[in-house]
């Protein structure tokens, strides 16, 4: 189920809100679980079965691991629990490819037949998500979850169950176990919390459906219109790096939204990764909690930063290895991978300083020169193809700078361009900031103190809420005008 | 307080629209997008264990969404006014007219299509046939200069066309037509307008007469919702759908080879209108093959026209001055075994396309 369809919206939420809202504290996780497993039943069917399955052996796996802690036991458990979820993996997501890569190399005569397994919505958000559950209760950094119906609430938890944030269970274990936030807020649906949660997912929703589905379209009609020029290689470019990242943050904001609504704080996914002034400082802005993953359960464990050259540079190479297999079973996420390996020990060993030391409004073309030509390697699984539009780009292709239909899409998205490019940096939230605060308020409260002390709403405050929640339930119709009219609705982390 | 209201706000949104939406009796066509709605599926046992299942149930749930063309004109809206867009999927509005950006101009098909053509002319015709074609300009050719969106080269489509059919007659029908003679909402041209192109043809194949249209009666239906009206949503009105008729067109005797279609051997379908398209008046729709005897007609000349759906509306007034009109759609059957159905003989032979098929010309088969 999409977060931005009529199922979702106009029925799922509603009888989500009134059961979870109205049932006891202690049967909140059960509803939850209950929930959340038809949230992945309507769109996988008995796929979901497979989610039941990751669910039952980590939490058979946890148990053991605390139960044999310090032995050779728990060892077992914990290498059982990694090769099934990466058994898991590899079926379901790289047996095609693997087979594939096979007979290329080895059966061109008498090739295999490839498995053709769909790929189950979600698979490598949620193992990723037991996994590092199994490897934090056997670091002794969580306690095993006894209860069934808690642990399975936590992995099968729709709102972050097919596309991310990859939500630790660290991160949520004192929220399931005493239906608590992490606030220490009580986990009811606080209106509070509550409302601060709507305002999240409106928000995402609007960048998902307003700007990365249209963006999509652009780059999908710029790509596909066969008479490429120079500028429409960079214009279909330029509007793909801001549909994905529209498309992924404004599926985490949705997420950490929906978690608000129903008492969950989840981590934070995305801060403005376009504003980075390197590429490393990209990664501590992009995919947080997938980069997160990869250093605290892959590149520390091999050594990190903390040893000699040569194998610091292997650590880079392998984590980022991963990183780019981990997005897709394809070649060109590898090579969007080790790309981002080669600019990291680029920028660590060669020229970090010198970036470091550019003015500020050179770091930043830096940064986004290279990250273009990342964004055209992820989106193009085709190798032959992405050489012709790499040289596309940098004009060493027989085309012409721009023609007629260049420029007739430039103008028709020039508006939805110039938008997302200001919606991508922190502009608009510090304007907001700034103009509550010049009424007298902050960003958190419509009250203000007066001379003597007291809390006073003002009159300029209560009409900045009241156009914010005028602008909610306009976006929530607007929103709703994109979901009935359009088809073009897919989110395009759901392939990952 | 902000935030409690913003809450209920948004619950209360919801809740209304699943209210709604539930109170709200689905329909079976949507006439301005001029398709049928999908319907309510069947869950069952099978249903339940199929992957795509939830895909199926949205599918129906955005389709009988309450007032769907509400949502879908707000959108419009503020694609056009907000977002300042200048086509909202594909389509854009200009000179009260709906047109549909079909760009760039694929060589290659037009190429085939004059190959596929030439194919046609090489093995069911004598060197003496009288053979022509013809390419019905899509209607944004005619727009001005100044809010022409990127569209088909028509010169430089028939350019290709006379290069690769050098000894086949080119009948221009570019300067017999204007925006004026097309439908507002639909690709289509009017028959109502149609004198000078029937004309032309008729000239084209030696055949000296004089199509008076307003002897004839004109029947009006509207609203005509044209093919663009119900991919976008706009503020043009719907469409007058007229079609004409005298002695010699009511005497028209129709042989359609089609053998599924309901409405069929007809020359106007009146039941098709306020169907799901009511262009299918025209002999009922779509069909790889029709023909058309006109037992009034004093000669004994038959006409084969190679057309898509333009021609349905043009061939009344042609059979006018033949004694058999044969339209092949290739579109819906093969040419290669054509001979086993059409008698090629001492006939006029027309391709008359629009440039989207010339554009697409993998549609026109072989088999």
């Amino acid at each position: 189920m999409l977060f931005s369809s009529v199922s979702f919206l106009y029925y799922y939420l509603p009888i989500l809100f009134m059961g979870y809202g109205f049932v006891p504290r202690k049967y909140k996780n059960l509803v939850l679980l209950l929930f959340s497993l038809f949230f992945y039943f309507f769109g996988e069917g008995v796929y979901i079965f497979i989610l039941i399955f990751s669910s039952l052996v980590d939490y058979v796996h946890g148990l053991m691991i605390e139960k044999y802690r310090g032995t050779w036991q728990a060892k077992a458990a914990l290498v059982s629990s990694v090769v099934i979820n990466v058994g898991l993996l590899a079926t379901f997501k790289y047996s095609d490819f693997f087979v594939e890569n096979l007979n290329a190399l080895f059966f061109r005569e008498t090739p295999f037949a490839l498995p053709g397994l769909a790929l189950p919505l979600g698979i490598s958000f949620y193992t990723f998500q037991t996994m590092s559950y199994t490897i934090d209760v056997y670091r002794g950094d969580v306690k095993a979850q006894r209860n069934f119906v808690n642990f399975a609430a936590y992995v099968t938890m729709f709102p972050q169950l097919v596309a991310g944030p990859i939500v630790r269970y660290s991160d949520v274990a004192a929220q399931m176990e005493r239906g608590q936030n992490s606030s220490g807020n009580d986990r009811r649906a606080a209106w509070e919390q509550f409302g601060r949660g709507v305002e999240r997912f409106i928000v995402g929703m609007g960048k998902k459906v307003i700007i990365a589905n249209s963006l999509g379209e652009l780059s999908k009609t710029l790509y596909d219109s066969g008479e490429p020029t120079v500028a429409l290689y960079w214009i279909a470019m330029a509007s793909f790096s801001m549909q994905i990242y529209f498309d992924f943050s404004g599926y985490s904001d949705m997420a950490i939204g929906l978690g608000r609504m129903i008492g969950f704080s989840f981590p934070e996914n995305f801060n403005y990764p376009f504003v980075s002034q390197s590429i490393v400082e990209f990664w501590r802005r992009w995919h947080m909690t997938l980069s997160r993953w990869f250093r605290d359960y892959v590149y520390i464990p091999l050594g990190g930063g903390r040893c000699r050259l040569g194998k610091q540079i292997r650590n880079i190479v392998i984590v980022w290895f991963l990183t780019g297999f981990w997005h897709g079973a394809s070649w060109n996420f590898i090579l969007w991978g080790l790309y981002f390996a080669v600019l990291l020990v680029g920028e660590k060993l060669l020229w970090g300083r010198a970036v470091a030391k550019a003015p500020r409004v050179l770091r930043h073309m830096y940064t986004l020169f290279l990250l273009s030509f990342s964004f055209v390697i992820f989106d193009t699984v085709d190798l032959g193809l992405l050489w012709e539009r790499l040289t596309g780009m940098m004009g060493l292709a027989s085309i012409p700078f721009a023609d007629e239909f260049t420029l007739y899409y430039l103008k028709s998205y020039g508006v939805l361009l110039l938008v997302s490019a200001v919606a991508a940096t922190p502009l608009p939230v510090r304007l907001y900031g700034k103009i509550r605060t010049r009424l007298g308020g902050d960003m958190r409260s419509m009250e203000v103190v007066e001379a003597d002390g007291a809390m006073k709403p003002q009159r300029q405050l209560r009409l900045l809420d009241v156009l914010e929640i005028c602008a909610v339930a306009f976006m929530v119709v607007i929103c709703t005008a994109y979901i009935v009219d359009s088809s073009f609705n897919p989110f395009l982390y759901f392939r990952f | 307080m902000k935030y409690k209201l913003m809450s209920i706000v948004f619950c209360g949104l919801l809740l209304c629209g699943m209210g709604l939406n539930l109170a709200t009796p689905d329909r079976d066509i949507s006439y301005t997008e001029r398709r049928q709605l999908a319907q309510a599926p069947r869950i069952d046992g099978e249903f339940l264990t199929t992957r795509g299942g939830g895909e199926t149930i949205e599918e129906y749930l955005l389709d009988q969404f309450w007032n769907r063309d509400f949502f879908r004109i707000l959108k419009v809206w503020f694609d056009q006014k907000v977002l300042r867009k200048s086509d909202t999927n594909g389509l854009y509005e200009a000179e009260g007219h709906l047109f549909q950006m079909e760009y760039p101009l694929d060589e290659d098909s037009v190429r085939s299509a004059a190959q596929k053509m030439l194919d046609i002319q090489k093995k069911f015709l004598s060197q003496d046939a009288k053979v022509a074609y013809a390419v019905i300009p899509d209607k944004a050719h005619y727009i001005s200069e100044g809010t022409k969106r990127p569209s088909l080269d028509y010169e430089k489509m028939t350019a290709i066309l006379s290069e690769e059919l050098p000894e086949m007659d080119y009948l221009s029908l570019e300067e017999h037509l204007s925006l004026e003679d097309y439908y507002r909402t639909d690709l289509h041209w009017k028959q109502e307008n149609l004198a000078q192109v029937t004309q032309a043809v008729w000239e084209q194949f030696d055949i000296r007469a004089q199509l008076n249209i307003q002897d004839m009666s004109a029947h009006a239906y509207q609203p005509f919702y044209g093919a663009y009206y119900g991919r976008t949503a706009s503020s043009i009105k719907p469409d007058e759908l007229i079609w004409l008729t005298d002695e010699e067109i009511d005497g028209l005797s129709v042989k359609d080879y089609d053998e599924v279609k309901e409405s069929k051997d007809v020359v106007y379908a009146e039941e098709k209108l306020g169907g799901v398209d009511s262009y299918e008046l025209f002999f009922g729709g779509n069909s790889p093959l029709i023909t058309v005897d006109n037992p009034q007609c004093r000669g004994k000349r038959q006409l084969i026209v190679f057309r898509d759906s333009f021609g349905s509306s043009i061939a009344p007034l042609l059979a006018k001055e033949y004694s058999r009109v044969v339209l092949v759609d290739l579109r819906f059957m093969g040419y290669e075994f054509l001979d086993q159905f059409v008698d090629f003989d001492d006939a006029d032979v027309l391709f008359l396309w629009g440039q989207q098929v010339y554009n697409n010309s993998a549609m026109l088969r072989q088999r």
